[in-house]
């Protein structure tokens, strides 16, 4: 009897934190929701920007744009317009010159050479478009080329590096390092505000000469080392044990580390704000995880993502920060290469930083 | 000398197809029927099939595969060389069909033409908004029409490029073999490629 007691005094506690029973619920559906979108009703190829250079304007080059178009995003540009979306927005993973008299040689019977301009730091995007590569080969050697003559022969040349080949560890090991940083951020972060208020600690904490910003800032800037420095070994980790390449600039992954943490530090502040027991730290913590990741690219290639989701991923930190040390560990770039990520990730830190200043008081009820 | 009549029209039935039409007129006749196809809303493998047939009554396969395998005809047994040519007659069509797909509304132009001993030389160019493709047929008569015995594309012989490509596989590959491969891309007739 006394454990049936106890029992229903506990389900009575948690029926009274409805924010708490409906967070059980609405965010694991959300999660699902947008995992499933992002795993299933993803574009495949067709959202992968694939920039091609027709300098040759004949026939054969129309044939071969429509035949990529079956599966890729295509888009006719200039060869500056080409190698900007390449090499420095990195919105696409290859770019397709196809030369002047391309058209007369083929139906001449004469071999010629295509550029393919690659990005191989969007290794898996490369592979799929290689895939259709393929396909379109065998399409034209069916159309004009019998007994398969190499009538079209596609030279690679890497534009954003010297490292032409990558695995999925790449993709993995700074994905999943990002993921549990921001799991870690958030949970330590949430719980250690709501646990100082069931110690009471915070009420003394509030009557301290502090300013809010300083109480709060001197807490996040201990996760901010914290969180940086969990971040770097986890990468050193696969450096050492999987051979992850980690780029020529130890000052940019630094700078990335920490820009990085920083921007999900000011995240995980806001989130914090918004939890208003321990009991829903859990699965928010866990949605919004979740979520980011997923969405952010750190699970899966974006170009797995529909495109609403896409646009969505564009804005998230965690875009951004997984794009910076790619950038870094793949493309080589240095302190000055990462210059706008690093901006863009600080300045997420620091604005979500005064957000979560707004919402949260200190010593009183926690949210607003 | 009231036979005279009947003696210059038995005299003249080998050239009556260039009475009948000449060759630059009967190419153009050919090529426009080919845009039609070409231009048409039927589906790839109808236009495919449509030009292969009226491909099929103006190039003359046959003189093209023994052209193409030169020194190699002998070697092909009579069996061999029958089944050769009709699987020539597949790939030509083919890929010459195919080529002419690749421009979605090709418009032609007819150059001239110039009679040569045993025939004409048709010259044509397929014209784009950018370019110009100069496309050559040699013609020989052939009962009251005209066949052609070579294409020529900017230059390069089809027959040439082919009978390349042959020699080449013939030099690593037997004659069984050779038809073996034929057979497995041009031994369907549906007109898929």
């Amino acid at each position: 009897m006394k454990t049936l007691a106890v029992m229903l005094k506990d389900l009575r506690l948690i029926v009274r934190d409805r924010s708490g029973l409906i967070a059980l619920l609405v965010v694991p559906i959300v999660v699902i929701i947008v995992v499933a979108s992002a795993t299933q009703s993803g574009d495949g190829s067709k959202s992968i920007v694939f920039p091609i250079v027709n300098e040759d304007q004949g026939p054969v080059a129309t044939a071969v744009i429509r035949a990529f178009r079956e599966h890729l995003d295509v888009r006719e540009v200039s060869h500056a317009a080409a190698h900007h979306l390449v090499a420095e927005v990195n919105d696409a993973p290859a770019a397709l010159i196809l030369p002047p008299e391309l058209s007369k040689r083929y139906l001449a019977q004469k071999p010629s050479t295509v550029e393919l301009l690659t990005d191989p730091a969007q290794w898996q995007e490369l592979e799929a478009i290689k895939v259709v590569m393929l396909l379109a080969d065998r399409e034209t050697a069916s159309l004009g080329d019998p007994f398969s003559q190499e009538l079209l022969t596609v030279r690679e040349r890497s534009i954003t590096g010297d490292n032409l080949s990558f695995s999925s560890l790449e993709q993995n090991i700074p994905g999943f390092s990002l993921m549990f940083v921001l799991l870690t951020l958030i949970f330590s972060v949430s719980l250690a505000l709501r646990e100082e208020e069931v110690w009471t600690t915070s009420g003394r904490l509030s009557i301290a000469p502090l300013t809010p910003a300083s109480l709060l800032g001197g807490k996040l800037l201990a996760r901010l080392i914290v969180g940086t420095a969990q971040l770097l070994l986890l990468l050193l980790f696969g450096h050492f044990v999987y051979g992850l390449r980690l780029g020529q600039s130890p000052v940019a992954m630094i700078a990335v580390a920490i820009a990085a943490v920083a921007s999900m530090t000011g995240f995980a502040a806001v989130v914090a704000a918004f939890v208003r027991t321990r009991e829903q730290a859990v699965p928010v913590g866990l949605a919004v995880a979740f979520v980011l990741a997923s969405l952010g690219g750190l699970f899966w290639p974006l170009y797995d993502l529909p495109r609403s989701m896409q646009a969505i991923a564009r804005v998230l930190m965690t875009t951004w920060s997984i794009s910076a040390i790619q950038d870094v560990m793949l493309r080589g770039r240095s302190l000055t290469g990462v210059s706008t990520e690093l901006v863009v990730l600080v300045s997420y830190g620091l604005i979500s930083f005064l957000i979560a200043l707004r919402l949260f008081r200190y010593g009183g009820e926690a949210g607003s | 000398m009231r036979s005279l009549p009947i003696i210059l029209v038995v005299w003249l039935l080998p050239v009556a197809p260039a009475k009948a039409a000449n060759p630059l007129d009967y190419t153009r006749t050919i090529l426009e029927q080919a845009r039609t196809i070409v231009a048409g809303n039927q589906t790839h493998n109808e236009k495919l099939a449509a030009l292969s047939s009226l491909f099929g009554k103006f190039l003359d396969a046959d003189a093209m595969g023994r052209e193409a395998l030169g020194q190699h005809w002998s070697s092909f047994t009579p069996a061999q060389q029958q089944e050769f040519l009709a699987l020539f007659r597949e790939l030509l069509q083919r890929t010459y069909v195919q080529k002419l797909l690749l421009f979605e509304h090709p418009d032609f132009v007819y150059a001239g033409q110039q009679f040569v001993r045993n025939g004409a030389i048709v010259d044509t160019k397929i014209v784009t908004p950018r370019d110009q493709f100069d496309i050559r047929y040699r013609l020989i008569p052939a009962g009251g029409n005209w066949l052609a015995t070579a294409i020529t594309v900017e230059d390069v012989s089809l027959t040439a490029n082919l009978g390349s490509q042959l020699n080449d596989l013939l030099a690593r590959m037997t004659v069984d073999d050779l038809l073996t491969l034929m057979r497995r891309k041009y031994g369907n007739t549906s007109g898929e490629a």
